[in-house]
Parts: C-alpha cells; sequence; structure tokens
C-alpha cells in the first residue's frame, strides 16, 4: 500500500508543475472544442491533435495526449446529450435518455451528472490503475513471446465478440487490418512485400493515416449523405447543479457504472466499449419502472457515463504494464510514444518513473479540471454545435490535412487518407465495422514478430502455444469467448445489447 | 423513398441470390484475396522453422478469401440487407478510374521512359479531377441518377484533400487550405460560394496562426517559387 502513495506522490509532483498542468488544461479545452464537433470521434481527434504535442517533453505530450483524449471523451457526451449524434459507439447510450433529458430542459442536469460521474469514475480508475500497474509488470515479465502472441489471439477474440453486427464480417476486419499490417518492409530479412514498388509503402501503411482515414474522413462522407437535421436543444440547458434528489437517484449507478466499467476496460480487445452498455443494461434491469429508461431517466445517463469514462482509463492497463494497445485510441498512443523515444511497455515504469506515474497522476487532474472547465463553457459549445454542418465539415477536412501532413511532412500521407476514407465509407456501407480492422492491423505487426520469434524458440513446433500453459490459458479462453459468442442464446442477448 | 435499384434488389430477395449485399462483399474479398496472393507470388514463404516474408500474408489472404466465400454461401442461404446503387457507386468509379490510370501508364512505360509511378500518379490525378467536375456539372444540372447515386460526396472530400496534398509542398498552406476547404466544401449540395471562400479564407488565418506561430510546426505557410519561402 505505501508504494502506491509514494508512486502517486511522484507523479503527482511531476504533474503539478506549473507547465505540466497548463498542458493538461490546453489537452482537455482543444480534446473537447474538436470532440464536441458531430461526427469527430476520440480516435479522430486524437489523429488530428497528435502532431501538436510534438514540441514537447515525453512527460509534457503524453499528459497533453490524455488530456486530449478526455476531452474528446467529454465532448462526445455533449454532443450525445445535446444533439443526440453519438461520436462513437460507447456514447450511443448516452444519447438515449441524455437527449430526451435535455428535450425536457433538464440537459443541464444530464451534462452535470455526466461530468460528476465521470470524474468519480475517473478517480477510482486512477487508484485501479496505481495499484495494478506494478503487479502487472511483474507478471508481463515471465511472458515469453508465446505467451504474448496466444494474448494478442485472446484480444482480437475479444475484438470480434465485442463487434457489433455479424462475427463473420468482424473475423473478416481483423483478418484485412493484420494483413494490411504486412505491408512494407519484412522486418528479418528486408524484403519489400506489397509495395508494387512504391516507395512510401516501404516503411507500411502509417497507423495515423489508417485511423484517420477510418475514422474521420469515412465519417465525413457518411454524414454528407443525410441531408441536415441536427437536433440542437432548444429548450433552455436549465441549471447544471443536479438536486439532491436527482443525486440520490445517481449516486448507486454511478458506483456500479465505475466497477462494470473498470473491469471491462481492463479487458484486451477494446472491452471498454461494452461498459456503458452493459451498465444501462443493468440499471434498467435494478430500476423499480424500467419504462422510464428512454424516456429521459437519469440513471441511464450517470451510470453509461461513468462506465464510459473508467473503461476509458483502465484500457490504460494493458498498454503501459504489457506494451499491448488494447484499442485503437491506444494504439494511437503507442504511436505519439513511439515518436518520442518510448517503447510501450513493462520497462516503461522501471525506466521512466516520472512519466509513469506522471500520467497516471495526470489523468486525474484531466478529469477533475473537466470538471472544472466544461460546466461552465456549455454555452459556448452550444453555440459552436449551432454552426452548421456544411461550414463544419469543410474546417475538419482541412485540419485533418494539416494534421495528418504535419506528422511526416509527406504529401503522400494526405493523399492517403483520402482512399482509406472511401474504403472506410464502402466498409460502413456494407455493414463492415471498421474498429476491429484497426486493431488487427496496429496488432499485426506485434503478432507476427512474436510468432515468428515463439517459432524460432521451439524449433518450428507449432505445439509451443498449447505446451506453456499461460499460453494455453490464454488460447482456451479465446477459443471458449468464440464458441459462446457463435452459441444461439447469447448470441441473441449480444444483439439485444447492441440493440438497445 | 426507394430507388428503384433497391425496389428490385428488394424483389429479388425472394429468388437465388437473399442476400445481394454478403453476395457483392464476398466476391470482393475474395478479389481482395487473390490481389494479395498475387502481390506475394514472387516472395519465398520459407518454412515454420524459419518463416519467410511472404508465410503470414498469404495465410491472411487464404483466410480473407474464406471469409467471403462463406459470405457468399451465406447470401444463397439467408435473406440479407439490400444493396443500393449509392452504396458502391464512389468506390466503382474510384476504382474504374484506377484500372484505367493503371492501363494509360502501362501504355505510357512502353512508349516513353516516364517512371510507372510517375505516369500512373499523372493519370490518375487527371481522370480523377475530370471525373469529380463532370460530376458536379451533372449534379448541378439536376441529373437524378447522379444524385441518388451519392458521388458527389465521397468525390469531393477525395479531391479536396488531394488538392491539399498537390498544393501544400508548392505553394504552401495560405492556398493547399482554401482550396481543400472550397473544394472539399462543393460535396454538398447546401454548399454557397460566398460564405464558403470567406470561411475557409479565416480558417486558414487561423491554422496558420495555430499551427506555425503558436506551435511552431515545419508547414510552408506560402511558396512562390524563385521569390518568396515562409
Amino acid at each position: 500500500m505505501g508504494d502506491i502513495f509514494s508512486n502517486l506522490g511522484l507523479g503527482f509532483a511531476v504533474a503539478l508543475t506549473l507547465q505540466n498542468i497548463a498542458l493538461c488544461f490546453l489537452g482537455c479545452m482543444v480534446g473537447t472544442l474538436v470532440g464536441v464537433l458531430p461526427g469527430v470521434g476520440p480516435i479522430a481527434t486524437i489523429a488530428m491533435l497528435l502532431p501538436i504535442t510534438f514540441g514537447l517533453d515525453p512527460v509534457g505530450a503524453l499528459i497533453m495526449l490524455a488530456g486530449i483524449y478526455y476531452g474528446a471523451q467529454y465532448g462526445g457526451s455533449t454532443t450525445a446529450i445535446l444533439v443526440n449524434i453519438p461520436g462513437e459507439a460507447a456514447s450511443v447510450v448516452t444519447t438515449l435518455d441524455g437527449h430526451q433529458m435535455a428535450r425536457q430542459g433538464r440537459a443541464g442536469v444530464a451534462l452535470g451528472i455526466a461530468a460528476i460521474g465521470s470524474f468519480f469514475a475517473g478517480t477510482v480508475a486512477t487508484v485501479i490503475i496505481a495499484a495494478l500497474g506494478a503487479p502487472l509488470t511483474r507478471l508481463a515479465l515471465v511472458f515469453g513471446p508465446a505467451e504474448y502472441f496466444s494474448l494478442m489471439v485472446m484480444g482480437l477474440v475479444f475484438a470480434v465478440v465485442l463487434a457489433r453486427g455479424s462475427i463473420l464480417k468482424a473475423v473478416t476486419m481483423i483478418l484485412i487490418g493484420i494483413l494490411g499490417s504486412t505491408v512494407g518492409t519484412d522486418l528479418e530479412t528486408g524484403q519489400e512485400r506489397m509495395t508494387f514498388g512504391f516507395p512510401f509503402l516501404s516503411d507500411g501503411i502509417d497507423f495515423a493515416v489508417l485511423a484517420m482515414g477510418l475514422f474521420g474522413i469515412a465519417e465525413i462522407m457518411r454524414n454528407l449523405e443525410h441531408t441536415e437535421t441536427r437536433d440542437v436543444v432548444r429548450a433552455a440547458i436549465g441549471r447544471l447543479l443536479p438536486s439532491a434528489e436527482d443525486f440520490r437517484q445517481a449516486a448507486a449507478p454511478i458506483l456500479r457504472g465505475t466497477l462494470i466499467g473498470g473491469a471491462l476496460g481492463i479487458l484486451p480487445g477494446n472491452g471498454a466499449v461494452l461498459g456503458p452498455f452493459a451498465s444501462y443494461t443493468v440499471e434498467k434491469k435494478l430500476a423499480k419502472d424500467p419504462r422510464r429508461f428512454g424516456r429521459g431517466a437519469i440513471e441511464g445517463v450517470a451510470g453509461p457515463e461513468s462506465a464510459n469514462n473508467a473503461g476509458a482509463q483502465t484500457s490504460f492497463i494493458p498498454l503501459l504494464t504489457l506494451g499491448i494497445p488494447p484499442n485503437a485510441v491506444m494504439a494511437l498512443m503507442v504511436g505519439a510514444m513511439t515518436i518520442h523515444g518510448i517503447v510501450p511497455g513493462p520497462q516503461v515504469m522501471t525506466k521512466n518513473p516520472n512519466l509513469f506515474w506522471g500520467m497516471i497522476a495526470s489523468m486525474w487532474i484531466g478529469n477533475l479540471m473537466l470538471l472544472v472547465i466544461n460546466l461552465p463553457l456549455i454555452g459556448l459549445w452550444v453555440r459552436l454545435l449551432k454552426v452548421p454542418y456544411r461550414l463544419m465539415f469543410p474546417a475538419i477536412l482541412m485540419f485533418c490535412c494539416i494534421g495528418i501532413y504535419s506528422i511526416n511532412s509527406a504529401t503522400t500521407d494526405v493523399m492517403a487518407i483520402a482512399v482509406f476514407g472511401l474504403v472506410g465509407y464502402v466498409f460502413i456501407k456494407f455493414g463492415f465495422e471498421p474498429a476491429p480492422l484497426l486493431l488487427g492491423f496496429v496488432l499485426g505487426k506485434l503478432m507476427e514478430e512474436n510468432l515468428r520469434r515463439a517459432l524460432i524458440i521451439s524449433r518450428g513446433d507449432m505445439m509451443t502455444f498449447v505446451e506453456r500453459p499461460i499460453s494455453a490459458g490464454l488460447l482456451i479462453v479465446a477459443v471458449l469467448l468464440l464458441a459462446v459468442a457463435v452459441l444461439p442464446t447469447i448470441r441473441k442477448g449480444r444483439d439485444e445489447v447492441f440493440v438497445e | 423513398m426507394p430507388t428503384d435499384l433497391e425496389r428490385s434488389a428488394d424483389a429479388g430477395r425472394g429468388g437465388l441470390v437473399r442476400g445481394p449485399q454478403s453476395l457483392i462483399a464476398g466476391l470482393a474479398l475474395m478479389a481482395l484475396a487473390a490481389f494479395a496472393i498475387w502481390a506475394t507470388s514472387d516472395l519465398p514463404q520459407g518454412t515454420l522453422r524459419a518463416m519467410g516474408p511472404a508465410m503470414l500474408p498469404r495465410w491472411l489472404a487464404v483466410g480473407v478469401g474464406l471469409c467471403g466465400l462463406a459470405l457468399v454461401v451465406f447470401a444463397f442461404l439467408k435473406a440479407g440487407e439490400a444493396v443500393s446503387a449509392s452504396d458502391y457507386a464512389a468506390v466503382a468509379v474510384v476504382s474504374g478510374i484506377l484500372v484505367a490510370s493503371v492501363l494509360v501508364a502501362l501504355v505510357l512505360t512502353r512508349m516513353t521512359s516516364a517512371s510507372f509511378a510517375n505516369a500512373f500518379y499523372y493519370a490518375f490525378l487527371l481522370l480523377f479531377y475530370g471525373g469529380a467536375a463532370a460530376v458536379l456539372l451533372l449534379a448541378v444540372s439536376n441529373q437524378r441518377w447522379v444524385i441518388e447515386s451519392n458521388l458527389r460526396g465521397p468525390l469531393f472530400i477525395m479531391a479536396g484533400i488531394f488538392a491539399f496534398g498537390l498544393t501544400i509542398r508548392v505553394f504552401g498552406l495560405v492556398i493547399a487550405g482554401p482550396l481543400a476547404m472550397i473544394i472539399g466544401g462543393l460535396a454538398t449540395p447546401e454548399a454557397r460560394w460566398k460564405e464558403l471562400v470567406i470561411f475557409a479564407a479565416a480558417m486558414t488565418a487561423f491554422c496558420v496562426g495555430l499551427f506555425r506561430y503558436a506551435l511552431n510546426l515545419p508547414i510552408p505557410i506560402l511558396i512562390v517559387p524563385g521569390i518568396i519561402y515562409i
């Protein structure tokens, strides 16, 4: 226990310097600013804002990025409540009751309880990360290539099970993602794979480019299809501070949401996305009068929002301890860390304790700041939301271009986001969700590396993955999960969760 | 309002193909798999003990192909989603342009000493902007099928991004930014010229201040070849 406090003490000492507080503040601000824009989720926001952290020292840059992440998350909830447009899968649930509350003139209370719930969830999640960080890092040290490979297989199976829509399509997306990661120079032999002689492909496809195309540009193309029917709440925002009665109703859902979201967020393979759905279902089951849900029940905002934020934060755990990004946002964090010369993984905590604990402490500070800056600024966000989409999307387009150009100063990167944008647009049109593709792409390189290494060690014997106990255990979990997901009864339940 | 194509697809769902969407998706995936296998065909596969560069991509391609096959099979067994022309019009047009430019480039490399990559690049851009302009003209003159095909959005978004990529190194952000915003802005039929131009100018000024002066990113601002370089 003492360790946690001394470590967190170190973290706060780093995070509370004037410069880092300012960076955290700035990150939260711009993160919210971009995240509020309808149709811009956290992935596109981070990809767009990545370049603004380049000039900073690694600690400052990561603190700012974490701030951008929370800001984007919170901005997404604001849009979900005020406009009924979810910025990402996780805030779909918030639109159900949040927007109804807003229509009843209780937008302020909905936003307030979302912020307070998120802050509480963030506080708990910070403690969870601090407590689990050290033991999990020790666990990582007994992991060999075979274990890493199996862990990633399990993560991808999770992603398949958690993806919306058809399982077959999710598997396809993951395979295409891994296939995409093999484009470029082969690390061991130096031979070029599937580059067709184009020099810009010899380093492989850049992750930020792929993410920006699939999530930023494709989203614009999709939004343009519908003539604008943005339902910005016209009713007054109302008071922000929830009443004592609201608090009484929301307290238990916040607590349950935090626990559900926090636990799911640790899972590899984007468990965090399940948190809000699970929390909403639980609250609806527990409610005395479930019919209130979908008609502005405060529990339906408080629980999922807390779960969302707790999961967003605990999903840092697999990245920081094992070096495996559990979802696309964390994959962007890997990119950002690599640019600053930090390889995520168990060695970060021992080699760079300042960075590790500073970042964790700044997560809490970031959450506090969101609470402080967002509530007074809601008027500004509402005004921003009233800007018509015909002006908003060209600006988003330019930001995407500038953002992606400044990462490598390469014009081919800019061209590529257009192409991936079209690809992502077609995927969505045919009912393929791009999120699993991105995760497959991120884990692809790591998987191939570990697969090859494991097979070299075992002299080409595939049995190594089943003979090593930890690896076998992980694979069994993966197989069971997949089997369970394909079972008809469970599949029906899964479909219901996502339909709600 | 369902379009004619949608209606015919709906009617077709009672027939042999019950899930047109998964049929098209499956065929496309099988084509992708075949392409990947062809693209890695000149690389050594290696053995499990010492994996070659082609082993994993080839396995993955086979996996993608099998998924595609499964989708095709399901298309005949299970009633699924319909497909409307607007779902694939944009990608069909762009793929068509892509194939045409590969052909043009192959011919050009035979006839002249141009490199394949360069010839392809110019052919693609010329055909793409030609296509985008044609779509805009047809859409403005209210051709129903162009409006229903949803070509305008994706094509103009891409055209805007391409314009940015083409001009940022040559002329700088002051030109590339407004160009991207104005061309991209034409993606919606609601676009208004005057408003768009003023807004593009203002946003560009803001971005110059933010990215170049506040954040110090090495992004060129204005280049007039041989005279100005900021």
